[in-house]
């Protein structure tokens, strides 16, 4: 096993979340997994104990240099407590053990919550895969079968894990793209801690069907489907054609797939695909034509290369380096604030859809993933898939539900069932 | 399993109600539905500080240090009150900076604040008897550097005018702000209160605050001059 370090600088990707932290606010997502039977405490500690190894790099807290954000050696292991009804509140370090992920647990399901600073949605399964494989074994005496998902926790791990890919694939050539800003839609704010969450939960048959009579992805479907529904709300809320924003969706994308790598840490880059109303009004067709060509223009090498490469030489900029970090720190943190979600309406992020060995399936029944809070748009979206289901996930931080209402409505409309579950009922509001 | 009969949607076993468009749920078929949630009942909640609490005691251990300040000198100075004067008024104007923490509306922070530095100013004017001075030019100057503070805090948290506009009321308050201070200086020293200095001085300002106020109008010069700065 490689020794870990004692400290890491965070990747190029993770350095911008922890100079936008708050009292209330963290950049976090939350990934989880259904069991056949309730989850047994004492195995799952067990289960936690064995993975941790394997993962070095999440043994890591988040402390502050002169410069820059960095992360720090620990020992222990991460709490496991019981789940809440409002998840990805801003995680406490200290209660955690320092640890930038919390393990939490509720009847069947397992849920990790994580800081993005640690890593991307990828990672982030792995971990959680990989400790589901370990509760199996030892609570069903199952034998596992590891894959790139699910690690053998008595392998070593491998330097490619917790390197900083960013930095190694970057050709220094970057390029930036000129944003226009984006409609932003709006609603009355709840409190900071609540996280209104609708999962539907769709037949991926039904829903492959459609995408055939497009010629579509599943993610290029229902970006399209988001963009016809947020045209639609804004052709109500700005009634003269000429003064409608764009409608951008930021996409994030897996650079693991282009590099053929298979890091823990943040490795994905992202882009902002959309229409423009001023144009007129776009059918869904015309719509999924358009994210189509803007996604396959995207995934060009070349074109991701360019945006790491520029991101990089930003970090590497001589001027930016020597900046002391309680001057830098405001400055990233007011232009990410102001213009970090200026240039998109909504998020989307599809963590593609996740084959388990029979043997692990069997005991699985569901998984999720889920975005936190936003700090300025106002609902984000993520999807999943396993076994025969699709599991797209609306995290909300207002009191309206048009948005999720208009997707899910479009989608029945189209003849794909969709059932819904929430964390939020009658009068929790 | 239940349907949303607005919607259309399936609804999980969990739901009492559609959590789309919140009509409720009734079947008819079932006589006590057993509505299991998903998510438990605890809600993570981080305590909150009483900051009133919190005030009250930094209030409080001013008061201490004020009472033994003026103790200790009215026992030096032998029933005299002297250096214990500064900082008593000190300690209040202190106080008066708390109201940042507990006061939700910032304007109202601004004029406690104001009225704050006005008293503690004019107790030492008082003091070393220079209220002449006090009035003709450390007022005067007071509120101007206050009329700064209101009119920086109005343009940061007006969200709806463009910056360049925001450039522009700036500008002209300076404007005002150089003639007033001007004004003050002329007072003091006697001489004659037309303006010289602010009148040269305001000419380019105007200029080029009119300058931003017209262009702030028009949309194409902004994008052309975006297109020109964007990072």
């Amino acid at each position: 096993m490689q020794a870990p370090k004692q400290w890491m600088k965070l990747d190029n990707a993770a350095i911008i979340y922890p100079t936008t932290l708050t009292k209330d606010y963290a950049v976090m997502f939350r990934e989880t997994v259904k069991f056949s039977d309730d989850i047994d405490k004492e195995i799952l500690d067990k289960a936690l104990e064995n993975v941790m190894p394997r993962f070095p790099s999440f043994s890591y807290k988040l402390s502050e240099g002169f410069f820059w954000f960095y992360l720090k050696k620990i020992e222990g292991l991460p709490t496991i407590e019981p789940d809440y009804k409002n998840p990805m509140y801003r995680i406490d370090f200290k209660q955690n053990n320092n640890f930038l992920f919390r393990i939490r647990y509720y009847e069947k399901r397992l849920a990790i919550e994580y800081f993005h600073a640690l890593t991307d949605g990828y990672g982030g399964l792995a971990f959680l895969l990989t400790l589901s494989g370990e509760y199996i074994r030892l609570r069903y005496g199952e034998e596992i079968k590891y894959s790139k998902l699910v690690l053998n926790p008595k392998d070593e791990s491998t330097s490619e894990e917790y390197e900083d890919m960013f930095k190694k694939f970057a050709r220094r050539v970057g390029s930036s793209y000129k944003e226009n800003k984006a409609y932003h839609y709006m609603g009355t704010n709840t409190e900071k801690h609540i996280l209104q969450i609708i999962t539907g939960k769709i037949d991926i048959g039904e829903l492959k069907e459609k995408c055939k009579e497009y010629s579509c992805t599943i993610t290029e479907f229902i970006v399209g489907i988001m963009i016809y529904v947020l045209q639609n709300i804004q052709m109500k809320k700005v009634p003269i054609q000429k003064l409608r924003k764009e409608i951008k969706v930021s996409i994030p994308i897996n650079l693991r797939n282009t590099y053929k790598v298979n890091s823990l840490r943040n490795f994905s880059s992202y882009e902002n695909v959309g229409i423009n109303p001023k144009y007129g009004i776009y059918e869904l067709p015309e719509i999924i034509c358009e994210v189509k060509n803007q996604m396959n223009l995207a995934l060009q090498e070349k074109r991701l290369n360019s945006k790491i490469s520029s991101n990089i030489n930003l970090e590497d900029n001589p001027f930016i380096k020597r900046v002391p970090l309680f001057l830098k720190k405001p400055i990233i943190s007011s232009i990410q604030n102001n213009l970090g979600d200026n240039y998109i309406t909504a998020t989307f992020s599809n963590l593609g859809y996740i084959k388990l060995d029979p043997d692990m399936e069997k005991y699985i029944d569901e998984l999720g993933f889920i975005l936190g809070r936003a700090k300025n748009s106002s609902t984000r979206t993520s999807c999943v898939g396993y076994k025969d289901k699709l599991y797209i996930s609306f995290s909300r931080k207002i009191v309206e539900t048009d948005f999720e209402k208009m997707f899910f409505c479009t989608l029945v409309e189209m003849g794909i069932g969709v059932t819904v579950e929430s964390n939020y009922g009658e009068g929790d509001e | 399993m239940s349907y949303c009969v607005n919607c259309g949607v399936k609804l999980a076993p969990s739901e009492k109600e559609c959590p789309l468009c919140h009509t409720k749920v009734i079947n008819p078929n079932i006589e006590k539905p057993d509505f299991h949630p998903v998510y438990p009942d605890r809600i993570d909640i981080r305590k909150k500080v009483n900051i009133k609490y919190l005030m009250s005691i930094f209030v409080l251990s001013f008061l201490i240090v004020a009472v033994i300040c003026l103790t200790t000198d009215l026992l030096i100075s032998k029933g005299k009150l002297t250096w214990s004067i500064y900082c008593v008024v000190s300690l209040i104007y202190l106080s008066g900076l708390l109201q940042y923490i507990i006061q939700k509306n910032i304007y109202i922070s601004h004029v406690i604040n104001l009225l704050g530095m006005e008293f503690f100013i004019l107790i030492f004017a008082l003091v070393f008897k220079i209220v002449d001075i006090y009035l003709r030019i450390l007022l005067p100057l007071t509120l101007v550097l206050w009329g700064y503070i209101f009119v920086i805090t109005l343009l940061v948290r007006l969200k709806k005018i463009n910056n360049l506009r925001k450039i522009s009321f700036f500008l002209f308050y300076t404007v005002i702000s150089l003639y007033v201070i001007e004004l003050a200086i002329n007072l003091v020293s006697y001489s004659s209160i037309m303006p010289t200095w602010s009148f040269i001085a305001s000419i380019p300002i105007t200029i080029v605050a009119l300058v931003f106020f017209i262009i702030s109008f028009s949309k194409k010069v902004i994008d052309a001059i975006n297109q020109k700065l964007f990072i």
